[in-house]
């Protein structure tokens, strides 16, 4: 895919006609990884549901770009582990999803079924129940059924959420392979402004119905961020890193 | 021995249409039970026997009567149907929608449908004797035409939801990415429901509604707890659900017990689930337990 992945124009997003953010403007270029930060209820999810196409715009133009194909990572909890899928069951669902008789593309559908699993380094959870793995390993489960759905645009939603340390930052590192490597566009919703300041070229930040978008260095500015927040926030650089923290109970 | 196989001369036709009756609750009863719409599953049954009573009732006045244009009224299969039809629309609910509303809104369908067949058939002449057919079913009326009929509406069920059960699961484990991908799942729950009333609707007619309810949720359920993967699990379910049926047929059939066929398929059903969690139990036990890998965790 080349040019923008994503143009918005005055776009709201909302549930039943009702706006929840109104007027975004945006373009994101094919490659890019665009961060959604906000708290919870913000509206996140309804922009992302709004670029994946399961809701439509309440206002405004959404375009998206030639040859534009998702692959949604969930969150792991929103999944009902009830079905006891195989973790290769579940990535196949989404390998070659248009072939709709079960005995047609059998064989192409495990194949790159297991190859999705081994390119997020879990090919040897493949024959194991779903249900029982730890949260680190469905979420690369589901990392690896949306691959395998060949996407263009990955979006992922609070893909860190109940991970511990070493886990987020092997996911992260592998989103920052994907888009370097293979040129795959991010839609990343997280509530952590850490986590898009290192991972995200751009930024759509939602807090209280009000939103800012740009370029990660020209939004994750304490300026920007405070009148947003209502707080003191400082960002600082750790380690080449950009950490951003908010300051409650502190004057601007 | 002897006895047994001369058993199973007798009612070929009624076992074979017993295990087809089971067979198709059980694959249209994985996904009640994956899409944890057990209540559905049990109030439908309750919902397809009120038409039946319904049918009982009309046959009782003239306007139905031949010649009237109004004589399907009288049909007790096209009530069910039309009664399980109308359930299943009246309760259907995308996945993954769970609330305390929507049990509360299935168990009150469940009580007015289960009086309204119990009050409908006591108007009729044949009175409390219609009821317990309808409760125990009436396995032994199926005979080659009725075989036929069955065989009719549940082969096609039974294909659907076999040709389609990769999309049908996945419109119900992740409807979202199912849509993102193209699938359209409001479709694929409008089938799944078709296939759930015409399941229930015939099975209450030949198995009764205790039976019909038992055997779309416990061999799915049953099933799960046994095997791992999809494909496994349909063909675990279909495969248990025939042996309860089976195995219940001739356990009533013995001439020493004398059983109603529904209660003691369903009693078989109830012990083949209790086996499925011991076995599940003395699995997990043995070390199956989460994952337990060197994969990144």
């Amino acid at each position: 895919m080349t040019g923008n992945a994503l143009e918005a124009r005055a776009l709201s997003v909302g549930w039943r006609g009702r706006p929840v953010v109104e007027g975004i403007d945006l373009a994101l270029p094919a490659g890019e990884a665009l961060g959604i930060v906000g708290p919870n209820g913000s509206g996140k999810s309804t922009f992302l549901r709004t670029v994946l196409g399961l809701l439509p715009p309440v206002a405004g133009t959404l375009r998206r770009g030639d040859g534009f194909r998702a692959g949604y990572v969930p969150q792991t909890d929103s999944i009902d582990p009830v079905f006891p899928f195989r973790a290769l069951d579940v990535v196949a669902m989404a390998a070659r999803a248009d072939a709709i008789l079960p005995f047609t593309a059998g064989r192409e559908r495990e194949r790159i079924s297991r190859e999705a699993l081994d390119r997020v380094g879990v090919g040897r959870l493949a024959g194991l129940p779903y249900r029982d793995l730890s949260g680190g390993q469905r979420q690369r489960v589901l990392l690896a059924r949306a691959l395998a759905s060949r996407p263009t645009v990955l979006a992922l939603d609070e893909p860190t959420t109940g991970l511990d340390l070493e886990a987020e930052a092997s996911l992260l590192a592998l989103l920052r392979r994907l888009r370097e490597e293979e040129g795959m566009t991010i839609l990343l919703v997280t509530h952590a402004l850490t986590t898009v300041a290192d991972e995200a070229t751009q930024v759509l930040l939602i807090h209280g119905g009000r939103h800012r978008e740009g370029a990660v260095g020209e939004i994750l500015r304490p300026e920007v961020l405070e009148p947003l927040y209502g707080m003191p926030v400082r960002v600082d650089e750790v380690a080449g890193r950009r950490v951003v923290t908010g300051l409650p109970g502190r004057t601007a | 021995m002897t006895d047994l196989l001369e058993t199973i001369r007798f009612f070929r036709t009624a076992i074979a249409g017993s295990v087809l009756v089971a067979v198709c609750c059980a694959v249209v009863g994985v996904h009640v039970v994956g899409r944890r719409i057990v209540l559905t599953g049990l109030a439908l049954p309750q919902v397809a026997a009120a038409g039946i009573g319904l049918s009982f009732l009309l046959s009782g006045f003239a306007f139905t009567g031949e010649g009237s244009g109004l004589g399907w009224l009288r049909s007790h299969d096209l009530m069910a149907l039309l009664a399980a039809g109308a359930g299943a629309a009246a309760l259907t609910e995308r996945p993954g929608r769970r609330g305390a509303g929507r049990e509360v809104r299935t168990a009150a369908v469940l009580c007015l449908a289960g009086g309204l067949s119990f009050l409908l058939v006591q108007g009729s002449a044949l009175g409390m004797e219609e009821v317990r057919n309808i409760v125990a079913g009436d396995v032994l009326g199926i005979h080659e035409e009725r075989l036929a009929q069955l065989a009719l509406f549940l082969g096609p069920v039974l294909l659907l939801t076999a040709l389609l059960h990769r999309r049908l699961l996945f419109a119900s484990f992740d409807p979202e990415m199912a849509s993102t991908l193209g699938i359209r799942t409001g479709l694929h729950d409008l089938l799944f429901h078709a296939c759930l009333a015409v399941t229930v609707a015939r099975s209450v007619h030949a198995t009764g509604t205790l039976s019909s309810f038992a055997f779309l949720v416990l061999p799915g359920a049953a099933s799960m707890r046994l095997f791992r993967g999809q494909g496994a699990v349909f063909a675990g379910a279909a495969g248990l659900a025939a042996l309860g049926a089976a195995a219940g047929f001739l356990l009533a059939a013995d001439e020493r017990l004398d059983w109603p066929v529904g209660p003691t398929a369903t009693a078989v059903m109830v012990l083949i689930f209790g086996a499925a969690c011991g076995v599940r139990w003395v699995l997990d036990r043995r070390g199956g337990g989460p994952a337990a890998s060197s994969a990144p965790r």
